[in-house]
C-alpha cells in the first residue's frame, strides 16, 4: 500500500461520513413519515385511504343482480350465495349473501367480475371481533329480488347513486387513470368517461364515443394537476395501483370493444397515467 | 490543624463531597437511563420515525418503565455457567462505571478527588470494563457470548492504544495530569481550546473521540454485541438486573468519554469572568460542562444512527494501520510543536479555529443541500 492510496483512504473516510453525517442531519429536521393510529391524527385513517383501498367487503343489495360471478370468482369460497328463479316472473330470489370476512384474503376478485359494483371493498379495515361466528357478515335478513338492469339511467335517485359509485368502482377495473379525471362532478359539459348511470350496467363496455374522448383530452389536464396538489398520496396509490392492473386492462379492452375504440382508450389513458402502463395495452392486446 | 479555620474548613469539605455524591446519584445513574430514551428519539428522527412518545410526557418516562420492567423479571443463570463469576461480572462492569465520577470536574470547586495522576487514573479504570466483559462473556458458557466477551476485549485493548497516544498532546503541552490542571491550562474562547492549538491536536482530538466510541462498544464500533451475528454478544445469557447494569454501564460510558474529550480538548467546565458569587460561578461552570459533554453524547448518538458496522478486520486494521501511526505522528508533531512554541502560537490557535468554523459551516451548506433536494417539509420540532 503506497503512501498516496493511503492518505486517499483517510480522505474517503473522512469526505464519506462527512457527507452521511449531513444526510442524516437534513432528516432529523424533516417531518416524521409515522402515521399515529389510532390517535394523535386530525381525521380518520380510512378517511386518508384511497378509494380503491382493498378493505372489508361490502355489498349494495340494492344493485345485486345476482348473478353469482362473485361467488365463482372467490378462490378461497368465503362468498356464500343461494339464488331461486321465479319461472313466471323471471326475477331472481336471493336468499342468502354471506361473506365471511375471516376467510376473506382481501384479493379482489370477487369485485372485479361484478356488472354493477354492487361487492365492492370499503376502507375500513377494522375488523377485530370476540368471535369468529360473528365475522360472517350475513347481508340477507329474509330473500330480497334482485337488481334488473334498466335500458337507459336508472329513475330511482338512491339506486342511480348507488349504481354511479359501482359503476366508477366497476369502470376503473377497465380504464387506468379513469379516477384521476373527477370531471364529471365538476364540469356539466360532455362526460369525459362513461361511468355515469346513464350507462347501462352490462357485462359489454360502452365504447366512448370520439368527441367525448376529445372533450376530455381537453378537459382532463387541469383536473389532474388540482387532485395531485390535493391529495398527492390517494393519486399516487392510485396511479400505483392502475400500474398493476394494467395488462388486465389491455385484455379488456380488446375482447370487449372495437378495437378503434381500444386505440383511442389507450391513447388518452397514455397521457393520464404514468408512460409504460398505457401502451402495454394496445401492443399486447391480438387486435 | 486546629485554628479559628479549621472547622470553616471541614465544612466547605463535606458540602463538596455531599454535593459531588448528589451530582453522582443525580446525574450519573439517571443520565444512563435517561440517556436510552433521549437516543431512542434521536435514532428515531434520523429514520423519519417518532419513537417513544407514550410514556410521561414526550415518552420521557419511558427509560423508568424500561427498567422498572427489567428489575421485575426473573434473573436467570444457567445450569451450566460458572455461577460465581457469572454473577460478579455486571458488577464489576458498573464498577469501572462509577469510579471514573471520582476525577469528574464538573466545576472548579465540584470535583470529588484532584488526583494529581487524574486523566491516568481515568483511562486506567475505564479500562476495567473489559475485565467484566470478558467474566460475563467466559462464565456464561456460551460460544455467542464468549466470541462477544474476546472480542470485545481485543477491541477495548487495541484502542487504548490510539486514545493513549491522543491524551499525551494535551499532557506534553500542559504537563499536568491532573484534570482541573487541564481544564485551568484552556480558557473559556473556543481558540484557546487545546482542539484548536495546532493540527495534530486537532487530529488528536478526531482520532480521540473515535477511539472512545470503539472503547465503549459504541456503533459501528458494536462488534461484541453485533445483534445480527452474536444475539447480544456477551450478554447473551444475561437477564433481568444484571442485564441493565451492562447496559447503563455502556450508556454511563458515553457520558465519560465525552467528559474525556471536553476537559482535554474543549475547555472543559471554563466560563468567562462575570464577578459573580462563588456558587454562581460553580453553577455556570456546571451548566457549561453539562452542555459540552451532551453535545458530544448527541453526536455519538448521531453516529450510531447514520454508520452501518464495520467488519471485525475493517475494526483492526482502523486501529492499527491508521489510528495508531498517526497517533505517534501527533504525539511527535506536538512535541516538537511545543519545543517551538513553548506558550502556544496564538496565530496558529486563529487559523485552526477559523478552520472549524469553515467545517461547521461547510457542514451546515452541505445539511442545506440534502434539505433543498428531499423538498420534504422542515420540521425543527425536536419532540413529537
Amino acid at each position: 500500500m503506497g503512501a498516496a492510496v493511503y492518505f486517499q483512504h483517510i480522505k474517503e473516510a473522512l469526505a464519506t461520513i462527512f457527507d452521511g453525517m449531513a444526510v442524516t442531519a437534513s432528516h432529523m429536521i424533516r417531518k416524521p413519515y409515522t402515521i399515529q393510529y389510532p390517535d394523535r391524527i386530525p381525521v380518520r385513517v380510512q378517511d386518508t385511504l384511497p378509494f380503491r383501498y382493498r378493505g372489508i367487503l361490502d355489498v349494495d343489495l340494492e344493485i345485486c343482480t345476482g348473478c353469482l360471478a362473485c361467488d365463482r370468482a372467490c378462490p378461497i369460497d368465503c362468498i356464500a350465495m343461494a339464488i331461486e328463479k321465479n319461472a313466471q316472473t323471471r326475477e331472481i330470489i336471493i336468499s342468502q349473501f354471506d361473506i365471511d370476512i375471516a376467510k376473506c384474503m382481501y384479493c379482489g376478485l370477487c369485485s372485479e367480475p361484478c356488472p354493477t359494483g354492487a361487492i365492492h371493498h370499503t376502507t375500513e379495515f377494522e375488523g377485530a371481533d370476540y368471535s369468529l361466528e360473528s365475522l360472517i357478515r350475513r347481508f340477507i335478513a329474509e330473500p330480497v329480488v334482485a337488481y334488473k338492469p334498466k335500458k337507459g339511467p336508472e329513475p330511482e335517485p338512491d339506486l342511480a347513486r348507488l349504481l354511479e359509485r359501482g359503476m366508477k368502482y366497476v369502470d376503473e377495473w377497465a380504464q387506468p387513470g379513469a379516477d384521476k379525471a373527477p370531471a364529471s362532478a365538476a364540469k356539466p359539459a360532455p362526460a369525459p368517461k362513461p361511468a355515469t348511470p346513464a350507462r347501462t350496467p352490462a357485462t359489454t363496455r360502452t365504447p366512448a364515443k370520439p368527441a367525448a374522448v376529445a372533450a376530455a383530452k381537453a378537459t382532463d389536464p387541469a383536473p389532474v394537476t388540482e387532485k395531485r396538489e390535493v391529495a398527492e398520496n390517494t393519486a399516487d396509490a392510485a396511479s400505483a395501483e392502475t400500474a398493476i392492473n394494467s395488462p388486465a386492462v389491455g385484455e379488456r379492452n380488446a375482447s370487449n370493444a372495437p378495437p378503434s375504440a381500444a386505440k383511442e382508450d389507450a391513447g388518452k389513458n397514455g397521457e393520464e397515467s404514468n408512460e409504460g402502463t398505457a401502451p402495454s395495452g394496445p401492443k399486447n392486446s391480438p387486435s | 490543624m486546629f485554628g479559628a479555620n479549621a472547622s470553616h474548613e471541614w465544612a466547605v469539605a463535606t458540602a463538596i463531597v455531599v454535593a459531588c455524591v448528589l451530582v453522582l446519584f443525580v446525574i450519573a445513574v439517571p443520565f444512563a437511563s435517561i440517556v436510552t430514551w433521549v437516543e431512542r428519539r434521536v435514532w428515531a428522527r434520523i429514520q423519519s420515525r417518532v419513537g417513544p412518545n407514550r410514556v410521561g410526557p414526550n415518552g420521557f418516562l419511558q427509560w423508568l418503565a424500561d427498567g422498572i420492567k427489567h428489575v421485575c423479571k426473573e434473573d436467570v443463570i444457567p445450569d451450566e455457567a460458572d455461577a460465581p463469576l457469572f454473577k460478579f461480572a455486571p458488577y464489576l462492569v458498573v464498577l469501572a462505571f462509577i469510579l471514573p465520577w471520582a476525577v469528574m470536574p464538573f466545576s472548579s470547586e465540584l470535583i470529588l478527588a484532584d488526583l494529581n495522576i487524574g486523566i491516568l487514573y481515568m483511562t486506567a479504570i475505564t479500562a476495567l470494563t473489559v475485565v467484566g466483559v470478558l467474566m460475563a462473556g467466559w462464565s456464561s458458557n456460551n460460544k455467542w457470548s464468549l466470541i462477544g466477551g474476546i472480542r470485545s476485549a481485543a477491541q477495548i485493548i487495541s484502542y487504548e492504544i490510539p486514545a493513549g497516544l491522543s491524551i499525551f498532546p494535551v499532557v506534553l503541552m500542559t504537563g499536568t495530569l491532573s484534570m482541573q490542571g487541564l481544564i485551568r491550562a484552556q480558557a473559556w474562547e473556543p481558540y484557546h481550546w487545546f482542539i484548536f492549538a495546532n493540527p495534530f491536536c486537532f487530529a488528536a482530538a478526531i482520532i480521540l473521540f473515535v477511539s472512545s466510541l470503539a472503547e465503549n462498544n459504541r456503533t459501528p464500533f458494536d462488534l461484541p454485541e453485533a445483534e445480527s451475528e452474536l444475539v447480544a454478544g456477551f450478554a447473551t445469557e444475561y437477564s433481568s438486573m444484571r442485564y441493565l447494569f451492562f447496559f447503563m454501564a455502556e450508556w454511563g460510558n458515553m457520558f465519560i468519554a465525552a467528559a474525556i474529550i471536553v476537559t482535554l480538548y474543549l475547555g472543559g467546565w471554563q466560563v468567562p469572568h462575570l464577578g459573580f458569587n462563588l456558587a454562581v460561578i460553580n453553577l455556570l461552570q456546571f451548566i457549561s460542562f453539562l452542555v459540552k459533554v451532551l453535545v458530544l453524547v448527541f453526536v455519538s448518538m448521531w453516529i450510531r444512527g447514520t454508520l452501518p458496522r464495520v467488519r471485525i478486520d475493517q475494526m483492526m486494521s482502523i486501529c492499527w494501520k491508521y489510528f495508531v501511526p498517526l497517533g505517534f505522528i501527533n504525539m511527535i508533531g506536538t512535541a516538537i510543536w511545543v519545543a517551538f512554541f513553548p506558550h502556544g502560537n496564538r496565530l496558529m490557535a486563529m487559523v485552526m479555529f477559523a478552520l472549524g468554523i469553515a467545517i461547521v459551516a461547510a457542514f451546515g451548506w452541505r445539511v442545506a443541500y440534502f434539505t433543498r433536494r428531499s423538498r420534504m417539509e422542515l420540521y425543527f420540532h425536536p419532540t413529537i
